[in-house]
Order: C-alpha cells, then structure tokens, then sequence
C-alpha cells in the first residue's frame, strides 16, 4: 500500500509530528483542566460571576480555529507563530467541554448527601473535599475526554502557525493535492482521538464503580500534578518568548509554489550573509501569514502584489501593476514593512487553451480567442465564476461568449477537464506546473483585464534596519526568476514528488 | 417535671416561620437524658424542623434551643454536629464510599487515630449485624435497604454521641424487615442509652420504638406524653393518626379466634 510505503520511509518523522502532537494537546489539556475545573466550580456555586465565563467559553467555542489564529497572533505572551498561539488557541477550544461538565458535575450531586454531610458536621471544605468533588468527578473526566478528543482534532490545524503535529501532512497533502499524504496525517489523527476517547471512558468507569477515599485522594495528587505542571510550562513558554537571538525568520504560505520561494529566501539569505535563519513555511494562508509578519513574528515571506492590494489592503481594482506596486510600497510602509524587488514572475490567473487548438488557429491573445469562442465550452473554478474581477467582467471585457454556460469545476480537475477535450478554454494558475505538462498554452490579457499578481518579498522594516545585509544577499533574487522558471520547479514538486529545498537550491547554483 | 433528671434538649418558645407560613408556633419541649421521643405527625407538620433546629441546620427566628444546657447559638455549630447522631430520611449513605468508610466519617472529622477508628468501625458493625469483615469493604449499592438502614444507625452512633436523631429512618424498609429493625433498635437502645428524638409520620412505629410520644400537627406540639396515655386521647388531631392503627387491631381481633385452634 501508498501510505504504508509513505509512512515507513518518513518514520522519524511521522514520530516526530504525533510528540509535537501530543504535546500541544497534553499541555493545553493540562492548562484547560488547571484553569476550567476551578472556573466550573465557581460557576456552580455563583452563577452570578459563573455564567459571563461560561458565555464566553460558549463564545470562544464559535470562532473558527484558523480566525482564532489569526486574532490571536499579534498579542504578546499569548500569540506569536509556533506553538505558543496554538496551544492558546487549543486552551480556549478546551475550556467549554471542561466548565461545563465541571458545572453540571457539581450540580448533579444529590442535595440529600450534601444534606447527610453537613448534618454530620462537615465543614464547607471537607464537603466540598469529601463529597461533593468526588461525586462529580465522573463527570468532569467526561469533559475532559471531549477537551482531550477536541484538541486532537483542532491540533491539526496549529500547522497552519507553524506548530508542527500531524496537521503538517494533512496541509501538506491539501497543497500537493496528494490524498496519500493527507491520509498519512488524518489517519493517525484520527487513531490517537480513538484511543484518547477509548482510555478515558475507561478511567471514567473506573471512577465511577470504585470511587474509593484512596482513589480520590491519588486523583487530586494527579490534578496537583498537571496544574503545578501546566503552570510551569507556561511559564517557560512565555519566558522562551522573550528571548530570540539574530535569527531571519522566513515564512511560506500553504502551497507548493509558496515553500519553493520560501527556500529561495532562506537559502539565499544562508549563503550570502552570516545571518541564521529559522524556516516557518507551509503556514495557513495569506492571513496567518499577514498577521505574523506585522506582529514581528514573521520577518520575511514572498507575497503577491494583487493578493496584497486587493485582499490584504482592500483597494479598488487596478491593472497598471506600477502603480499597484507603489501603493502598496506606501501602505506596507505604514505598518513597518517593506517591499524588496519583485523576483520576476508573476502567478496571475491563467487563460489556458489546449496547444494543438492555439497552433491551429494561431491564438495568442485572449482576443484572439473570442472570435472562436462561440463554438467552445469553457471551465472555471467556483471562485473565479464568482468573483467580481472573474469571470463575468472577463467575458464583459473581450466579449467572450460560449457554447454553453461555463461549468464549475474543482481546481484540481480542471486541468485534466481541458486535455481530455470535454472543455476547450479554462481558467488556470499561470505558474502551474501541469501547463506544460499537458502542453497548454496560456493566452495573453492584451487588454489587461486581470490585476497583476507579481511576486515581491514583504521584510519587516526594522530587521532590514538591523540587518542591512539582508538586502544585499536579496539583491542576487531580483527579477531572476521567470514564469516557465517557476512552472518547471512547481512540476519538480507536484508531479514528479521532488523535494522543495532540492529543486530551489539547483536552480539558486544555476543563477549564481 | 423531677429535678433529679437531666435535661438533654430543651426547647423555650421555639418559632420558626419560611414567607408567611409559621412551620413552628412557639414550640415548648423538654427531652430528658435517656429517653426516647418519636414526634408524629402529617407531613408538613414540623416534624423534620424540630430536628434541624437541634442540630442548627436550621435556625429558630425566635425562642432558645438547648443541647446539652447551651443554647446552640453558642455552639460551633461543627461540633455540635459531631456531638449528634443524625440518621437521615432515604439514608442518604456515600455511594463512592465503603460501608467502613461511610462509618468512619465522623471519628476522621474528630481526628480520632487510625487504630481507634478501625476498632470502633469492627464494634459498630458487629453491633449492627453485619460483620465488618464481610460488609465492611461493600459499597452502598450493593446492600439491601435493611442493610442500608443499619449500616445509617452505625454512621450515626459511630463518634458515641450522647444524641441521636433519627429523621423517618425506617420509612423506606418494608413492614417485615421494620419490625425485625425495630426489635434490633430497642436491642440496641438498651445497650447504648441514647437520648433519641425519632420523626415519623407512622404511629405504629411511635409506639414501637417511643418512650414518649409527641404528636405535631400544623407547626403546633398537641400532646406529648407516654404512650398509653396518647392513645386515649381524645383530641381529633391525634385520633386522625391513630386511626388506621385501630382498624388494623380491630381487623384482628375479629378475625384471630376464628381461625386459632383454641
């Protein structure tokens, strides 16, 4: 089998991810039962400053984890890449499960043997001890268990921050559109919340036939044990927060093209400066790594000039890509980053018609095309269908019309739609390795329609202060690198499974 | 009343209202060291207050309770407690506690030696009827009710309070194992001479158990007297509980000659 094969040539690493796996979920477990049994506790016994915390809990239980992230990353102590911002993150998804099943615990115990507590003349502590706790800790392990099979889940996604765990192949499969690599990640995530679940149920029952005086006692050491020990971790944490050295933090988004041009830089920044450097690729998307960047958690990463001005910057559409570049030089500027030169390319969408089609009919442009279109069927992502500056003004611009109205298709079918000729014009990526595996050819926007997408790396202005020589070592990526250039590297790594580092680092000795 | 006596609870014009209701209405009563009172009465008559008020889980809004010559306000209201034996209503054992363990409550809240308090668990079992090597390791849940009942009376006698209160203690037992509890009782009254203050609503299990009988209807103590003596009363409030009690007697007598060998 694929994946057996996949898993026994990455062992060392595969262990790797699922320790950094159950670190994050055993410490922010931990965390989430020191802070959220007490907070149940006092919920049950004051509502009155119980509930706004179990609101929140409730509230905090809504966010979407990658938002979570994404809020969270430029707080101090707290956020931050790595880690740290994911086991906040997974903390605050832990609490809910906790509190409430602390709550619930608390209040299911029978007033009767409260009652035969007090009437033979305990005080509220040794109630409390005695009674009241032991009686509700079957459930609170309850909740503890959902904590635990929750985190192991969302866990997944703190790869998304850099934190590593089997999250990494999940997203690193979703890049490569490799299913084999996803299913090396979710399976054994999948298997550790299995025999999470299964254990804690187990303990549960335990609890709950044999709550024996000893067992309890032996239980409170244990929870003493995790509080002393998630405190204390924290404490490291934040203190290994405050202390980084000269280190060029490079970071990647999420997909094969981003961690290439991630390893140009790392690369070259390690060869021609004195400078180390800390590699954060394959992060969550143009957000995550947006926010890290102006959080100083980031100092450098590749961005696209139209992703920046439209998604990042919210600026009205605009095609001439100087100005684009300028305007966003200035709006960069306000928040202490900098752009560097653009490296060459740029990843735009992609008007692609099969080659044989274009030689016939000597198509080049997207004008050229129009004239034929009226007999062709086209295929779109759902987005670009979508999108104001998609399809519609496309066709409003070269007065494209089809046979048929264009079908909406998965970007990772699409490709293979056009050379199996059951479409004749597609909307692809312009740096796609798979254009000149099928022999496509991409037509020209003559009239400029689509706004420029030119790669340009984004640096945080103080390390570019602080360290001058960054942007020399830069200088040797300016405009080097060509569209056909990065189309044969992201092929390298989708279709014939190189590796990332290898293939940047072949062509960095080729353009030296 | 003898001088002679002691008095072991006393109560000096006790009222306790909850909202408009009065539950107590200047309740007056005397327990003597010793003796064994059952209050009996509806319910919603009082009878479950009087006992909370001896041991300060409830508070009178008006009027003195004396335990032991102090008036309660003056106890620590923990060690009051512990000086009291409580059995109460559905027993109310420790179900994630042993039969031991749920026996050895109040000596641990003493801080009574480990030594001392195995000695007194093995006494108090063996005294109850069930063998403390057999029973003592069970859980609650695995006794049956009259095992349960007695395992609550061991709980309560456990520290050898002076006072044992007893709220509706054999209600939930069925009427054969009741009798066989109430002849164990008196067993064992003979031998630990607690002075005990039984709520029931149930006159047949008064006149078991009582030395005296104090009937309580509507927050109001109607009579308390011995037991010959509350069943020749007249008042109607008291006739209201005896009644069933005279039915079955005369079901019996007419019935018993017809079918004796005699």
């Amino acid at each position: 089998m694929k994946l057996l094969g996949f898993w026994s040539s990455h062992r060392a690493e595969l262990v790797g991810l699922l320790t950094q796996h159950l670190f994050l979920v055993a410490v922010s477990t931990g965390v989430a039962i020191a802070a959220g049994v007490p907070i149940g506790i006092l919920a049950a016994r004051r509502p009155r400053y119980g509930a706004p915390i179990v609101w929140l809990a409730n509230v905090a239980q809504t966010i979407p984890s990658l938002a979570m992230f994404g809020f969270l990353l430029p707080l101090p102590l707290v956020g931050g890449l790595g880690s740290r911002v994911a086991i906040t993150v997974l903390i605050l998804y832990a609490l809910l499960p906790i509190v409430r099943t602390t709550v619930a615990g608390m209040r299911s115990v029978d007033p009767a043997l409260v009652e035969a507590g007090t009437a033979l003349g305990m005080r509220p502590g040794q109630l409390f001890r005695q009674v009241e706790l032991p009686l509700a800790l079957p459930s609170i392990v309850a909740g503890i268990r959902v904590a635990a099979v929750i985190g192991v889940g969302t866990a997944t996604i703190a790869a998304a921050v850099g934190a590593g765990g089997l999250g990494e192949y999940i997203f690193r499969g979703l890049a490569m559109v490799e299913p084999t690599v996803v299913l090396a990640g979710a399976i054994p995530a999948a298997l550790l919340a299995l025999a999470l679940d299964g254990t804690l149920t187990l303990v549960e029952r335990a609890i709950r036939r044999s709550l024996t005086v000893g067992a309890v006692r032996l239980l409170k050491v244990g929870l003493a044990v995790i509080f002393v020990g998630a405190l204390s971790l924290t404490v490291v944490m934040i203190a290994k927060a405050r202390s980084q050295g000269d280190v060029i933090r490079v970071g990647s988004k999420n997909f094969t093209e981003q961690i290439i041009l991630g390893e140009f830089l790392a690369q070259t920044i390690e060869t021609r400066s004195p400078l180390r450097v800390e590699r954060r690729l394959n992060l969550g998307g143009t957000f995550i790594c947006d926010r890290a960047v102006r959080a100083g958690e980031l100092d450098i990463y590749v961005e696209y000039s139209g992703t920046a001005y439209t998604a990042i910057f919210h600026e009205p559409p605009e095609t001439d890509p100087q100005r684009v570049l300028e305007t966003i030089r200035r709006r960069y500027a306000d928040a202490g980053v900098a752009l560097l030169d653009p490296l060459g390319f740029e990843n735009t969408f992609a008007i692609l018609v099969r080659g044989d089609d274009a030689a016939r009919l000597k198509l080049r442009t997207i004008e050229d095309a129009a004239a034929h279109s009226r007999g062709w069927r086209a295929g779109f992502g759902y987005e670009f269908l979508q999108r104001d500056d998609g399809y519609p003004g496309l066709a409003r611009t070269y007065g494209l019309t089809f046979a048929a109205p264009p079908r909406a298709m998965d970007l990772s079918l699409i490709y293979r739609a056009l050379a199996d000729r059951r479409v004749d014009l597609i909307a692809g990526d312009a740096t796609s390795g798979l254009i000149d595996a099928y022999g496509f050819t991409m037509l020209v926007d003559n009239r400029r329609y689509f706004p420029p997408y030119d790669a340009v790396p984004v640096v945080r202005s103080g390390t570019l202060l602080a360290h001058p020589e960054l942007r020399s070592a830069l200088a040797a990526l300016s405009g080097r690198i060509t569209v056909a250039d990065m189309r044969r590297m992201n092929r390298a790594v989708d279709a014939d499974r190189r590796d990332p580092a290898d293939v940047a680092r072949e062509f960095l000795a080729r353009i030296r | 009343m003898s001088v002679a006596r002691a008095v072991e609870i006393e109560f000096q014009g006790v009222k306790v209202t909850r909202g408009q209701t009065e539950v107590l209405s200047s309740l007056d009563l005397v327990i003597e060291r010793g003796e064994t009172v059952a209050l009996v009465g509806r319910s919603g008559a009082g009878k479950s207050t009087v006992l909370k008020l001896i041991n300060r889980m409830l508070a009178a809004d008006s009027g003195v309770v004396r335990v032991t010559g102090r008036s309660v306000d003056e106890w620590d209201p923990y060690g009051l407690r512990r000086h009291i034996g409580y059995v109460l209503q559905e027993i109310a054992l420790f179900p994630h506690m042993s039969v031991a363990e749920n026996v050895a409550i109040v000596p641990r809240l003493l801080g009574w030696d480990r030594a001392r308090v195995e000695d007194r668990i093995t006494e108090l079992l063996d005294l109850t009827g069930l063998p403390a090597t057999e029973f003592g390791a069970r859980r609650p849940h695995e006794l049956s009710g009259g095992q349960r009942q007695r395992v609550g009376v061991a709980r309560a006698l456990a520290a050898d309070p002076p006072i044992l209160l007893m709220d509706e203690p054999f209600g939930a037992l069925d009427p054969i194992t009741r009798s066989e509890i109430h002849r164990e009782f008196r067993q064992i009254q003979d031998r630990v001479r607690k002075t005990i203050v039984i709520v029931t609503h149930d006159m047949a299990e008064a006149f078991a158990l009582a030395t005296r009988i104090g009937v309580l209807s509507e927050g109001v103590l109607v009579t308390i007297d011995a037991p010959d003596e509350v069943a020749r009363s007249a008042d109607p409030r008291v006739r209201g509980l005896l009644a069933p009690l005279l039915e079955a007697s005369a079901h019996l007598r007419a019935s018993t000659p017809a079918r004796s060998p005699q």
